[in-house]
This record gives structure tokens, sequence and C-alpha cells, in this order.
């Protein structure tokens, strides 16, 4: 009987483990729901504008340089100067504090500000400027603006 | 306000109102651009901000007000439109038409006049207006909306909250006028509880305007002191003025606060 019930509780459990892998290899993995973005206004105050972005991208790019010597059958590289560039999209909205008071002043100032961009309790800081900030009022009447910040004050992007 | 959509904005142009033949508005972009200053002593990049530019561009629909010919044509987009004028143009787009909604201004040069006449039968025109006074795309509040004074009125006017000392611009935007000569002017006042009763005072003023009532636009600038409540007036004896008007504060970080 004991010959019989070995294999086929084997065979169960092995089954079940199918529907029931290793919690650890999923919970490590996470979406960008619940990241947020804060940029300082003109005033050097850090406003989130997490509720007014729809989507950003943000890259932290070093130079490469190829120092391949004559006597190497590989490539060899050094890192050179690091940058950041952001760029995100986002709704109209004119209140206080939000995306318009915050961007629009980008152009007419030469206010450096900090972006600040957390995830899951990781955060991203970078000095930056705004170089763009542009708006389009699309015919199916939605009205919604870009902007690109750059990395200005010579400091090489880290997260904490 | 808090997040919107584009629906009820106006787009003003040198004194005509296109809204009802513009279908989008592509950009409206302030920019500017930047220098790489990076020193030998860093190890990323260093930039500093240089020259602004602003840029609206849209796309219209064809109207010629049912004209015979181009010279039969006044008032309409075509008409002002084709003309393809080598001076500045100023454009106002309205986020809305309530006193104090958004509005983006810019001083520019209309560089193209394009059409694209699809195989659906559709017939859609571009037009783009690049920044070309020295100043970028500036953001404003609106006065008031195109409105008609029959004679000398004051607006009711827009509570900013507290004096500023930079500076402000005023645009105007004059569509038409019938009799006599209007005094177009911006005044302020520190003492208002609504935005009618108080004292108020002179800001800026515009040139006034006569006879023959050509559309114009005009942006006006003026420094020091704009107390908190603003508003739209106009003076002297006239009939049925057609004016639109906005201001913007200077911040004391903008670059050209006076």
């Amino acid at each position: 009987m004991k010959k019989l019930f070995t294999p086929i509780l084997a065979a169960l459990r092995h089954f079940l483990g199918l529907f029931h892998p290793p919690t650890i290899a999923y919970a490590l993995k996470e979406s960008g729901i619940g990241m947020t973005v804060t940029v300082d206004d003109s005033s050097g105050s850090g406003q989130a504008l997490t509720n007014d972005i729809t989507s950003i991208n943000w890259s932290t790019p070093r130079g490469v340089q190829d120092i391949t010597g004559l006597d190497k059958s590989g490539i060899e590289r050094l890192l050179l100067l690091g940058d950041g560039q952001l760029s995100m999209s986002g709704v109209f909205n004119d209140d206080a504090n939000k995306s318009l008071a915050v961007l629009k002043t980008g152009i007419s100032s030469n206010v450096t500000r900090t972006v600040v961009i957390v995830v899951s309790g990781q955060t991203l800081t970078m000095e930056m400027v705004i170089s763009d900030f542009a708006m389009t009022r699309a015919q199916d009447g939605s009205f919604t603006w870009t902007a690109t910040l750059q990395l200005c004050n010579g400091t090489v992007p880290a997260w904490t | 306000m808090t997040k919107s959509s584009g629906i009820g904005m106006r787009l003003y142009l040198q004194g005509l109102d296109l809204s009802g033949d513009v279908g989008a508005i592509n950009t409206i972009r302030a920019s500017r651009s930047v220098l790489d200053v990076t020193g030998i002593d860093k190890g990323g990049i260093e930039r500093i901000l240089a020259i602004g530019d602003g840029e609206i561009s849209f796309n219209t629909f064809f109207n010629d007000g049912a004209a015979a010919n181009r010279a039969g044509a006044t008032g309409s987009s075509f008409l002002a439109l084709s003309a393809l004028p080598t001076t500045d143009v100023i454009a106002m787009v309205l986020k809305g038409t309530t006193a104090g909604d958004a509005v983006f201004c810019l001083s520019a040069k209309q560089v193209n006049y394009d059409w694209t006449r699809g195989q659906d039968g559709s017939l859609v025109g571009t037009i783009q207006l690049l920044g070309a006074a020295g100043v970028p795309l500036e953001f404003g509040k609106l006065l008031v909306a195109k409105t008609t004074h029959a004679s000398a009125t004051d607006q009711t006017g827009i509570d900013f909250g507290a004096q500023t000392t930079s500076g402000a611009v005023g645009y105007l935007q004059h569509f038409s006028a019938a009799t006599g000569t209007v005094e177009y002017d911006l005044e302020d006042s520190a003492n208002s509880t609504n935005g009618v009763d108080g004292s108020w005072a002179n800001l800026l003023a515009f040139s006034d305007v006569a006879t023959p009532y050509a559309a114009i636009a005009q942006r006006v600038e003026v420094s020091g002191t704009v107390d908190r409540w603003t508003r739209a007036s106009t003076n002297g004896t006239f009939t049925n003025a057609v004016f639109a008007m906005a201001l913007r504060r200077r911040e004391a970080t903008d670059i050209d606060a006076a």
C-alpha cells in the first residue's frame, strides 16, 4: 500500500509546486505604480508633480572612450562624463504649485531644479535645467504637455 | 481648476479670432538652448541656460468667408493668414475664456501657410509661428476674453493674491471698433476687495486705436510694482470696441524682471 501511495504523493507535490512557485521570485519585481516625482519651482521648493505626470522616462548615461590597444583582441573602454536626461508628459494643470506653475518658469528664469524620483523607496536626485516645455491641444480636445530636463551641476546622478 | 482638457480654448492672432477655424494647436512651446560648460574637475555634465525661444503652430480649416475673390474675403482667416506678413504678429492662446485663465502669448513671425488636400476631400492648413521679437513664449493670465465695450468701461479685476515688484507685460488684441478713439488701459489696485471697488490707477497704456480700426495686437512692458488686483479698462469716446487683454506678471527670478 505504501509503495502505491508514495509515487502518487510525490507527483501531487510536484504538480502543486507548479502553481505555487516560491513567492520570493515575484515579490521583488515591481511596476512603476506608486512612484513619485518632485521638481523644484522657481523658489527652490520641491513640488509634487506626480499626479500631473502621465509618463516619464529618464536616462543616466556615461560617455565611453574606446582605448583598445594594438595588442588587444577585445575592446578596452573607459567611462567618461556622466549625464542625466529626463523627459516627461502630463496633463495641463494650472493650480498653484502644479505642473504649469513649476514648468513655465523654467524658461523665464535661470533657476536650476532639483528633481527627485522615488521608486519603491529608492531615490534618484538630479540637479537639472528645464530646456523645453511644450503643450499640445489635440483635435480630440485633450490638452497635454511635455517637458525636457537636463543635468546641469556636474554631479554624476546616483541612486540612494 | 485642477487637471483639465483643451475644450473651450481660443486662438487670437493679430486682432483676428481664429478659434472657429482652428482644429488643433500642435505646439505651444517655450524652450531654452543649453550650453555645455563642464569643467575639467567634474565627473558629470555642467550646463547653463542660453537663448530662449517660442513657437505656436496650429492646423486650420479653409475659410474665405465664401468670398468670390481674395479681396472680398475681408475678416476671414484665409485673408489674414495667406498674407504671410513680413512684420511681427502677436498670438494669444487662451486656455479658457474666464478671467484669470492661463494665456500663452508670443510675438512671432508667421513662417508658412501650407495646405494638404487629402484623398478623402479634406483640406487642412498648417501654420507655424516662431518667436521673433527677442522674447520667448510668455505665460500670462487672462483679464478679459474677446468682448465688446459699447463705451468706456472697466472690467471686473482679477486677484493675484499679492503685490509683485518685478514688472509686467500687457497683451492686447484689438478686433474692431465702430466710432471714435479707443484708449486701452491696464489698471491695478492695492485695496480692492472684489475687483470693482477700491482705488485703481493706470498700470500701462496701449497705443490708442482710431479709424479705420484695423485689427491689431500690442505688447507693452512696464517695470516695478504691480498691485495685487489688475483689470482691463477702456477709456475715451468711442462706440463698440471689441478686444481681449492679458497680463504676464514677471517673477523675481525671471531673467527679464524689471
